[in-house]
């Protein structure tokens, strides 16, 4: 117990708590006394840098009127009262216009000569805060004069502003580098650390001047560990970019191992785990150097290994091997953190044999950890079932431990996510999972979890050797659950004698029994479902029971709901052919209002298990707000060209950081199609009048409507429009496009636009029109195979090409993205290791009224194995559409 | 690479509430206002209050922090950097403390001398990028022993701490 412990009591206030910025900007006027108060004022500037550091702010007239006060202190020779004085300039410098902060430029360069240390390595951190280009060349000579000073404080000083000038004038600092050299030599360990980062980046353009530094500074002998570390990362940088085989670096780096410093020796592990050309003699050491780190005392070195060791599991799992032991003490570690890191790295690097004791180990401590760490060891079990298919039953099991165990909806929609994954990857582990599932909805509390159980007993049921003992399950949930679900059972239960036509009957008879349920939606779904199979209608079933919904429910939902506001309810019919088949991925800017949107009940399986399978985890965009298609149709110029059938992903026309930002997005009508070009102004001094797009084609065609932006201020986005005219056909198109505007200088001081402008230009990145942007990905056509049948054989369009990809599977990833179709019957999911492999896709083309187009990729990887070869066939009603995607995509 | 020298992001030290006693934000690229920070250390807060660690991550960031009677000192850097290195930061700003407070690191003396608590850091790090990592020759620049007879209430350099400092000088002396 200390002696302060009493005093800090909750009731008693600690000191400067209820300080208030107006009462100190007031006792500023201390700095102004004749007779400067040194004790006093340290106190108030001690007063200004808390205000600070707590979160207040001050306006720019205010932080004026301090920085100008405090530059009184310089005439005060206590040296305490001017270590604060600069600490005090250097922080509200940051927040006055750096015009005014120059006012102590003066002061402050007598003082880097001043023969205390203190006031010149201080006077000069503040004055590299404050200076400007021109005046920079003016004191250039005293900042040289510092870096070369034999004060290790002074020269670090100097080094470190030296460092941040590059920022304001890296020329000017360009100059410096004999000085910078000299300093190298200073005994100081922090100066060489110092010297060397910044003779590193003036440096860092000419990759043959830092090759020849860092080898000559491996040959000397650095002693800061600071040093020695960013040395490391040079070496690395040296042997990333070009690729020398010189062991000197490997060699280095690999002694730094043995470095006594815990932080140089894990800056080296890391870097040869880093390294794809480490030898296996350099990874063993490091990751033996990582090994000795996973049973420090220090959660710090821990920590670091097994997120290092993490990493290279990713890549080389083979290398970790030998940590197995040592990282499986660390499943328990108290340190939450390390805990996960070491579960996904075991689980990373885990075999077929050890996979089942290593499930037993995490089901053990299963009931201490939280929900969050649960869904990363359920996300790592999803894995792991691809990995070791053989392994299914165990992980079924387990996956449903966690199910039925208390959790959050959040962990068991991850867990109920993961067994659909398990099942849709290994067809073998239907029916136990089934089975462990029924059980489960038997006492599930939450309804969301049942809809979509009871969606997926409908889907795979029927296909088991014995389904009629789903049926038992499905029923009881008709007589003990709320409407939702027993409205969802009825659906299920439909299913099964919409497929098997032994249990038709048996299925009718149970469905009978709901037609006098109290809630609507059941006895609506029951009257219907037995009308129909009364009716043998059994193609309307399958299309209500088996098909997806046409579009995007999240489409259907906001068009409906706009139905119902517009109150055209009374008078006509909603009509879902209407509603925008285009599946948003790209969060638009816009002030509508965010509408929770509740997970579509029967869309929520299919999407969970096509994300899952494709492997992208790309978080589609739903933030909410008005749709493209909504955007357009408010544009009058757009609303004759129908319905949207597809946009383009966000097109970047230049980089992020550039004057003008823009985007393009393509939206494709038929008949039409418009460029919509997001714009961003990001100077501050500037509006810019009438801004447009021009696009100039390679080819002769017509524009049919320039919409430009009528004023563009700082900061705020706007969109203007190319329109283009295509009828029929399915032009390919490259466009050269220039960003044209008037610009007109605003003051920044009264922040009015001058009556003055100019025009500018500015060229931006090109555009092309592909094959991908005359085909609506849609829903996967349900039954691919059938459907292929049908479609003419003496009308398909068939290439073969050679893909420069080694993998099967990133071929697949580049098919699917190059043409935008969906992929079918789950073909986008390459067995692991195979050699050979056939995609299919499906599309509707933007032409030709929607028609249906399909695709077909049989890939094989060659001899040499380094490309994949590929036979791609497309079939449609068009001959020409046919010819036109399967020659101009690759 | 580029920007490897630029070790630390943030920096503050929260009380056992999770309020704000200081803070400084080299970077403020993230959050650009008091409020978003403030938020932030909310979350880092709550990460890191219960469990009895030195190291966490939340987002794209590495925390380390050491937790003394009623406050926690945080470094915060992106997840590319050192750890280790980060934690020697920390570290040395600790040590730093401990001279200067007399090993009695609260909230309470931190805000008594709030001075040296900001001068120390300033000492340490400049802009982010670690300036001098040798606690005892910081807290000699913080603790600045003045001559002449102003009544400024400034450190007492025990004896012990003459001694650590004339030791040090002799060693580089001798270097």
């Amino acid at each position: 117990m200390n002696r302060f412990e009493k005093k800090d009591d909750d009731e008693n206030e600690f000191p400067f708590e209820s300080l208030d910025k107006g009462q100190v900007i007031q006792e500023k006027r201390v700095f102004n006394e004749n007779q400067i108060n040194a004790r006093k004022c340290s106190f108030v500037i001690s007063e200004f840098l808390y205000l600070l550091s707590r979160g207040d702010t001050f306006t720019n007239t205010e932080a004026t009127d301090v920085y100008f006060a405090a530059t009184k202190l310089f005439q005060s020779k206590d040296i305490p009262l001017r270590r604060l004085t600069y600490l005090l300039l250097k922080e509200f410098s940051t927040i006055m216009s750096q015009e005014m902060s120059l006012i102590a430029t003066s002061s402050l360069v007598k003082d880097m000569s001043h023969k205390i240390e203190l006031y010149r390595a201080n006077s000069i951190r503040v004055l590299c805060k404050i200076i400007d280009n021109q005046l920079l060349s003016q004191v250039e000579r005293h900042i040289k004069q510092c870096i070369v000073d034999k004060d290790p404080h002074v020269s670090s000083a100097a080094l470190v502003s030296s460092i941040h000038l590059l920022k304001v004038s890296p020329d000017t600092v360009k100059r410096w580098a004999n000085e910078v050299q000299e300093s190298i030599s200073n005994k100081s360990n922090m100066v060489q650390y110092h010297a060397l980062a910044l003779l590193h980046r003036i440096k860092q353009h000419d990759r043959l001047a830092v090759t020849k530094l860092v080898s000559a500074m491996i040959r000397s002998s650095l002693r800061s560990p600071y040093a020695q570390c960013y040395l490391i990362k040079c070496a690395v940088e040296v042997i990333e970019e070009t690729g020398t085989q010189d062991r000197a670096f490997y060699d280095y780096i690999e002694s730094c191992l043995r470095n006594r410093n815990e932080m140089v020796s894990y800056e080296a592990a890391r870097a040869i785990c880093s390294l794809k050309n480490s030898s296996l003699k350099e990874l063993t050491s490091a990751v033996g150097t990582l090994q000795l780190f996973l049973s420090s005392s220090k959660p710090t070195l821990r920590f670091a290994a097994v997120r290092t060791l993490n990493k290279l599991a990713q890549v080389n799992p083979i290398a970790v091997v030998p940590c197995n032991l040592d990282m499986e003490n660390l499943i328990t570690d108290n340190n939450r953190s390390i805990a996960t890191l070491a579960i996904t790295t075991l689980l990373k690097i885990g075999n077929e044999s050890n996979v089942e004791r290593l499930i037993k180990q995490i089901s053990n401590f299963l009931d201490d950890i939280n929900d969050e760490f649960k869904i990363v060891v359920v996300e790592s079990i999803t894995a792991l079932s691809i990995k070791f298919p053989k392994k299914y039953k165990q992980l079924i099991i387990f996956l449903n431990k966690i199910l039925r165990d208390e959790g959050s909806l959040q962990l068991k929609q991850s867990t109920l996510d993961a067994i659909l994954s398990v099942v849709n990857h290994i067809p073998e582990s239907k029916e136990i999972a089934l089975n462990e599932l029924c059980d489960f909805i038997e006492d599930c509390e939450y309804s969301e979890l049942s809809v979509q159980i009871l969606h997926l007993l409908g889907q795979e049921g029927p296909h088991t050797p014995s389904p009629s003992k789903y049926i038992r399950y499905i029923y009881n949930r008709i007589s003990l659950d709320s409407g939702t679900i027993r409205a969802a059972a009825v659906t299920s239960m439909a299913k099964f004698g919409l497929l098997n036509e032994q249990m038709k009957h048996k299925v009718e008879l149970l469905i009978q029994r709901c037609l006098f349920d109290e809630d609507d939606e059941v006895r609506d779904r029951a009257t219907l479902y037995l009308r129909l199979f009364k009716e043998n209608n059994e193609k309307l079933l399958s299309q209500l029971l088996l098909e997806d919904l046409p579009a995007p429910a999240i489409n259907i939902q906001r068009s409906l709901e706009q139905y119902l506001e517009s109150g055209r309810a009374a008078t006509e019919a909603f009509n879902i052919d209407n509603v925008s088949t285009v599946v948003e991925t790209s969060p638009i800017l816009s002030s509508g209002k965010a509408s929770a949107t509740s997970t579509p009940k029967a869309g929520a399986i299919s999407l969970a298990s096509s994300s899952s399978a494709a492997g992208d985890s790309t978080p589609k965009g739903k933030e909410a707000g008005e749709t493209y298609a909504i955007k357009l149709s408010n544009i009058p110029q757009f609303a004759a060209y129908g319905k949207l059938l597809k946009s383009s992903e966000i097109i970047e026309l230049t980089e992020t950081e550039t004057e003008y930002v823009v985007s393009c997005v393509k939206h494709m009508f038929a008949g039409y199609i418009v460029f919509q070009f997001t714009v961003k102004n990001t100077l501050e001094d500037q509006l810019l009048e009438n801004v447009f797009v021009k696009m100039e084609p390679n080819v002769r065609i017509k524009f049919e409507t320039y919409l430009p932006i009528d004023k563009l201020a700082f900061n705020d986005p706007a969109d203007c429009y190319v329109a283009l005219r295509i009828q029929d056909s399915t032009p390919l198109i490259n466009f050269n496009n220039i960003l044209r505007f008037r610009v007109r200088e605003i003051d920044p001081s009264t922040g009015e636009a001058d009556s003055s402008s100019y025009d500018e230009q500015y060229n931006i990145e090109e555009i092309a029109l592909v094959p991908r942007d005359y085909i609506i990905r849609g829903q996967p056509a349900p039954k691919f195979l059938e459907e292929w049948k049908e479609l003419p054989e003496d009308i398909q369009s068939i290439q073969r090409f050679s893909l420069n990809i080694k993998s099967i599977d990133e071929a697949v990833k580049e098919i699917v993205r190059t043409l935008g179709m969906a992929p079918c019957e789950k073909s986008e999911v390459v067995p692991p290791k195979a050699n050979k492999h056939i995609l299919y896709m499906s599309g509707r083309s933007v032409a030709n009224n929607n028609m249906l187009v399909l695709a077909r990729a049989r890939m094989m990887i060659d001899q040499s194995g380094q490309n994949i070869d590929v036979e791609f066939a497309v079939k449609s009603e068009d001959e020409d559409f046919n010819a036109f995607v399967a020659t101009e995509s690759f | 690479m580029a920007s490897y020298i630029y070790l630390v992001k943030f920096f503050f030290i929260l009380d056992n509430k999770g309020s704000r006693v200081v803070a400084k934000y080299y970077d403020d690229s993230e959050f650009d206002t008091t409020v978003k920070q403030k938020a932030f250390e909310k979350r880092v807060f709550d990460k890191t209050a219960k469990v009895n660690g030195e190291i966490s991550i939340l987002d794209s960031f590495t925390i380390v922090y050491r937790t003394y009677s009623n406050v926690t000192i945080y470094m915060v850097a992106d997840n590319e950097q050192n750890e280790v290195a980060l934690l020697n930061v920390l570290n040395t700003y600790t040590d730093t403390l401990h001279t200067i407070l007399d090993s009695n690191i609260n909230k309470r003396n931190l805000l008594e001398g709030v001075n040296f608590t900001l001068l120390a850091l300033d000492e340490i790090l400049d802009d982010g990028i670690v300036l001098e990592s040798d606690s005892t020759i910081i807290s000699d620049r913080v603790g600045i022993k003045i001559d002449g007879g102003d009544d400024l209430d400034s450190l007492d350099q025990s004896l012990g701490q003459v001694m650590a400092s004339a030791r040090e000088q002799l060693v580089n002396f001798l270097k």
